[in-house]
């Protein structure tokens, strides 16, 4: 009765505030980590070298002849005790960044992770390959891509072209930004080098991750659109259902068949429709939807402005409205039967 | 009003969540990067970019500012609290925070052990390591290093020296009584990143940002996580206030080892050191450390673990079969300095 009482006090003191922040304490069942995928490659023929590894150390023999790991990825998992979400949440991150997209946000707030650990899903947040802690080697092709301060300002529409300065006061952003911009500096912390060359070994990785904890749902961002829509395509069995946070691409429009059970929300935030590289983006999404549609499959799309949530970025879930745009997407996953 | 009854209802018809016995029960978590500094890059062409296939072109101009040297960090905030002060873990060389985490063989980690012990345990990847990123060669010029399978097999005290790996897992010679789980040295080798020989100074500025940013606090470190701690504890003397260095390869400066007289410090060791040439050397660099702290009146402790009757650990104590009885060793000596409630 006791506890009876503590519900019923939180109710009046939080009624009528959908978004007031859930702070009760965590209860896990587990939590841990694991590297999944990956391949054996051998390497001969060149010279062995002394390498002292700490100023000051032992010099240590360093033959670069021989097997090393290669293209495997790092996953870390959060399993509530009050499970809710009937099957695991697979959350996968953008490019030229990792799982920490989803963790406290640059201004120090919450992110999706713990939101969705607190709504009761199992969740697995990973670092794809070459990313984060997935580790990377020299055997990738082309070199690395690192990004400026000023390029995902325009890109990821905080503002629009040409609104970066070096200097912060003569930045501009799109009118009723909800990215956190006071702390810009500490998302361009969160950026790690990407190759363009790695898509078959990043998929060969995911769809070694779903094979080994699903089905489930996977969550995607940005370029893991494109993953998530091929995993799916390659595992459709296992890929119950499919959250894409403004993708970069969808699926193969010859392969759609294939996605008539799994169940895809679209979501896009605010001035995609206007900015001249997220317009193509975006409409290259809703084509693809309407072709998976017109195969039978179930194809929900939601632009933010649309529903009345303005001022998104496309790091939606770094946004100020964090709480609400989760909370859209759980309302669609409950609709769909997804979680209780 | 209707919400709530509604929620009333709910709270009498579910089961309530309570906490089992080994459930992790926390306060808080969360991430953060800390540190870095913005770097200039200049004179260098723009590209036009596909940055997947089928994508369309876009500029990518690689001059301007760069956010470089950045440290990442985890943090588990336990309900119930029982270290006094923040537990923060430092990873070796070519590795991250993973090191702590769930084992190569899929056991629980020191991080959860330390974690349901009552500490606020605070988990990082080093520079250029693992989520905290790292700079372009435009920033730094020099190569990484990356690790075969028979490097730390053999390194690391879980074969038995130089020659002892091979591809044949029936011929892969392990020493005697070995506490590492190599059945699943796959997986250890996945944990792996590479790593730069000339940004340790890059890395310890991260690591003091991160100390002024958390500490007072306790820092456990493992193996080039040593060198590192013991540099900023030396910095930060009044907040580092104790240190446990888990086979740290080097320590600090001896010259300011007395800086250390108020930080209680555990040297810890593994099985094999001995007689290994390259760790019994790295062990003697500690110890003379270690004597430098001592004539400075500081306090160190040193336990060599075969020394109390624990045999055959390797140098990944933290992932090795026994690493629940060595986590005690651990918690009974940070209970003894009084840093547990």
């Amino acid at each position: 009765m006791r506890r009876l009482s503590i519900a019923l006090a939180f109710c009046l003191a939080t009624a009528g505030s959908a978004l007031a922040q859930n702070k009760e304490p965590l209860l896990l069942r587990d939590m841990g980590s694991f590297h999944v995928g990956g391949r054996v490659i051998e390497v001969t023929g060149q010279p062995v070298k002394e390498v002292v590894f700490t100023p000051g150390g032992v010099p240590a023999k360093v033959d670069p002849n021989g097997a090393y790991q290669v293209e495997q990825m790092y996953v870390q998992y959060f399993l509530p005790q009050n499970r809710k979400g009937k099957l695991p949440l697979l959350i996968w991150h953008g490019g030229g960044l990792s799982g920490v997209t989803y963790e406290t946000k640059p201004d120090g707030g919450e992110g999706w992770l713990t939101m969705f650990i607190r709504k009761g899903w199992d969740v697995y947040i990973s670092d794809a390959v070459e990313r984060g802690r997935s580790g990377w080697t020299n055997t990738f092709k082309g070199d690395p891509v690192f990004l400026p301060m000023g390029d995902p300002w325009e890109r990821f529409r905080i503002g629009p072209p040409g609104s970066w300065n070096d200097d912060k006061a003569k930045r501009a952003t799109y009118a009723g930004m909800q990215f956190p911009i006071e702390a810009y500096e500490q998302f361009m912390k969160q950026g790690v080098p990407r190759w363009l060359t790695t898509d078959d070994a990043i998929v060969a990785a995911y769809v070694a991750l779903v094979d080994k904890v699903c089905p489930c749902v996977v969550m995607v961002h940005s370029q893991s659109g494109s993953f998530g829509f091929k995993v799916a395509e390659a595992r459709p069995d296992k890929v119950k259902a499919l959250v894409a946070v403004e993708p970069t691409l969808g699926g193969d429009k010859n392969k759609v068949g294939l996605l008539k059970n799994t169940p895809v929300f679209i979501m896009y935030g605010d001035n995609a429709k206007d900015h001249p590289r997220w317009s193509k983006i975006r409409q290259t999404g809703v084509d693809y939807a309407g072709v998976l549609k017109g195969a039978g499959g179930s194809v929900d799309i939601v632009d933010l402005p649309d529903v009345g949530i303005k001022g998104n970025s496309h790091m939606l879930m770094m946004d100020k409205n964090n709480a609400q745009t989760a909370d859209l997407i759980q309302k669609w996953l409950v609709g769909k039967g997804l979680a209780e | 009003m209707r919400r709530c009854l509604i929620g009333v209802i709910f709270a009498l018809v579910m089961a309530p969540a309570f906490a089992a016995e080994d459930d992790i029960v926390l306060r808080g978590m969360g991430s953060f990067h800390v540190g870095g500094r913005v770097a200039e890059v200049s004179g260098k062409p723009v590209r036009m970019i596909v940055r997947q296939p089928g994508g369309p072109l876009t500029k990518l101009d690689p001059n301007g500012q760069y956010m470089v040297e950045q440290m990442y960090v985890q943090y588990f905030l336990p309900k119930s609290r029982k270290g006094k002060l923040p537990l923060l873990m430092w990873h070796g060389g070519g590795l991250t925070g993973v090191t702590y985490e769930t084992t190569p063989d899929g056991r629980e980690g020191w991080l959860n052990m330390f974690v349901r012990n009552g500490w606020d345990v605070y988990v990082s990847d080093a520079v250029e390591r693992g989520r905290a990123g790292f700079a372009s060669p435009d920033v730094w010029p020099s190569e990484p290093t990356f690790l075969t399978y028979a490097d730390p097999f053999e390194r690391f005290r879980i074969g038995d020296g130089e020659g002892s790996w091979n591809a044949d897992p029936a011929k892969r010679r392990v020493l005697p009584g070995n506490q590492f789980p190599v059945e699943t040295y796959e997986n250890y080798m996945k944990q792996s990143v590479p790593r730069w020989l000339t940004t340790d100074d890059a890395i310890i500025a991260a690591y003091v940002a991160l100390v002024d940013k958390v500490c007072p606090c306790v820092l456990l470190l493992h193996s080039q996580g040593g060198a590192f701690g013991f540099k900023v504890a030396e910095q930060r003397p009044d907040k580092v206030k104790a240190i446990v260095a888990i086979e740290s390869a080097t320590a600090g400066n001896v010259g300011k080892a007395s800086a250390l007289k108020n930080t209680q410090t555990l040297m810890l060791f593994g099985d094999y050191v001995d007689q290994h040439p390259r760790w019994s050397t790295f062990k003697k660099i500690d110890l003379e450390y270690a004597a430098a702290v001592r004539a400075g009146g500081g306090a160190v402790d040193v336990i060599n673990l075969p020394d109390i009757g624990i045999k055959g650990n390797s140098h990944m104590l933290m992932q090795d079969k026994n690493n629940a009885e060595i986590a005690e060793v651990i918690q009974k000596w940070l209970a003894g300095k009084g840093l547990v409630d």
